[in-house]
């Protein structure tokens, strides 16, 4: 099975993944990756009004090939 | 037992029943000699059976505190004859009837449900000395199925053999409840965990538990402990996803608190590692001289007493 990587950018620190996951295909690894989302989010909201999560899925070669963006934004109204 | 005798030690129980009068010498200790407490004792005859890392569910129950010689020789009896069974593979189904208790000898199991999208939830690990189902049979039915997630070792007690124990023998029959009773903690602790814990001290708190848990059946050694389980499986019993499973793993690595290598895990820190996963062993209801030998290995006092 190949190995994907899944690095993590929460807008303040970019996180490479240095241990990956060995999955199926980049569908299924599409799929890891959104579903990462909400758990992301969970918790770590954010103090402020607008932040991105943004988790770009590589290769073992280092291709990136999908990239997912859970976007947050909070104001008074 | 209507089932052939393993050439293990436990033969040698049976020929020389462990008596007070006729006792084995364990180097240059003999039970008999009146400066040893019961505890001692039963700590002497507990290293002199079962195979060089002793018997896991007698180390296990004996955290209960009130086993005598009879019943160490008779769980030694009951547990000496162990399949093995590859990882991966079904112990018992759900919606299969229970007829053996199961328990496991060596390995890693856990208790899983499907779910109607092909997903998998695991609610509880099994590990050495664990009691797979011991009062399901009061069902009619698994409503969850049990699986091994590593080559295991398992024996299957007949449900006479409880019914026996239950009726006839007092004080095993205490630590099989207080056995149950902590499975039920752990489960409570699992749903705080599953709940309210943030990923990174859920994560923290089963790796905290399970080196505890394996500690107590002699697991762990130094803090390093076998998890041979892949991310996938860990996200099932963490409720959590794979991606961000591995994450919590390296930022936990990247803290210094632990460390993996290959299918070894080793807490570095178990102080610090408790403090972050707000976990207290309480819930584990181990005896005192368990509790005291993970003081001894350098974990605060504090947080068990």
């Amino acid at each position: 099975m190949p190995h994907f990587f899944f690095d993590v950018d929460d807008g303040a620190k970019f996180e490479r993944d240095l241990v990956g996951a060995e999955l199926d295909d980049r569908i299924a690894a599409r799929h890891a990756a959104v579903i990462s989302m909400p758990d992301l989010a969970r918790d770590e909201i954010p103090d402020g009004e607008a932040w991105e999560w943004r988790v770009r899925v590589r290769e073992g070669d280092g291709t990136y090939f999908f990239e997912a963006i859970l976007s947050f934004r909070a104001r008074w109204i | 037992m209507n089932r052939p005798i393993a050439p293990s030690s436990s033969t040698r129980i049976r020929a020389h029943p462990l008596t007070r009068r006729n006792v084995p010498e364990v180097g240059a200790m003999r039970l008999d000699e009146p400066e040893h407490s019961a505890t001692e004792r039963r700590s002497i005859i507990m290293k002199s059976i079962g195979h060089s890392g002793g018997n896991p569910a007698i180390l296990k129950l004996n955290q209960a505190g009130t086993l005598e010689e009879r019943d160490l020789s008779k769980l030694s009896a009951i547990t000496c004859t162990s399949y093995l069974i590859d990882g991966k593979r079904d112990i018992i189904q759900q919606g299969e009837p229970p007829k053996d208790v199961h328990l496991m000898m060596s390995g890693l199991a856990c208790r899983y449900k499907m779910l109607p999208d092909g997903s998998r939830s695991i609610m509880a690990l099994l590990v050495p000395g664990d009691f797979c189902d011991l009062h399901v049979a009061i069902l009619g039915h698994m409503d969850h199925g049990i699986g091994t997630l590593a080559p295991s070792r398992v024996v299957d007690i007949p449900r006479e053999i409880i019914d026996d124990l239950t009726s006839n023998e007092p004080r095993i029959t205490r630590t099989l409840w207080w056995a149950t009773l902590v499975d039920e903690a752990i489960l409570r602790e699992w749903l705080v965990s599953m709940g309210r814990r943030r990923a990174m001290e859920r994560v923290a708190h089963l790796l905290c538990e399970l080196e505890v848990r394996l500690k107590t059946v002699h697991l762990s050694e130094g803090g390093s402990f076998e998890l041979p389980i892949n991310q996938e499986t860990l996200a099932d019993m963490l409720g959590m996803s794979l991606v961000h499973v591995n994450r919590m793993l390296q930022k936990l690595s990247k803290d210094r608190l632990i460390s993996i290598s290959g299918k070894t895990v080793t807490i570095h820190d178990r102080a610090a590692l408790w403090d972050f996963a707000g976990f207290d062993p309480g819930y584990l209801h181990l005896s005192r001289h368990s509790l005291a030998a993970l003081v001894d290995v350098g974990c605060v006092a504090e947080a068990s007493a």
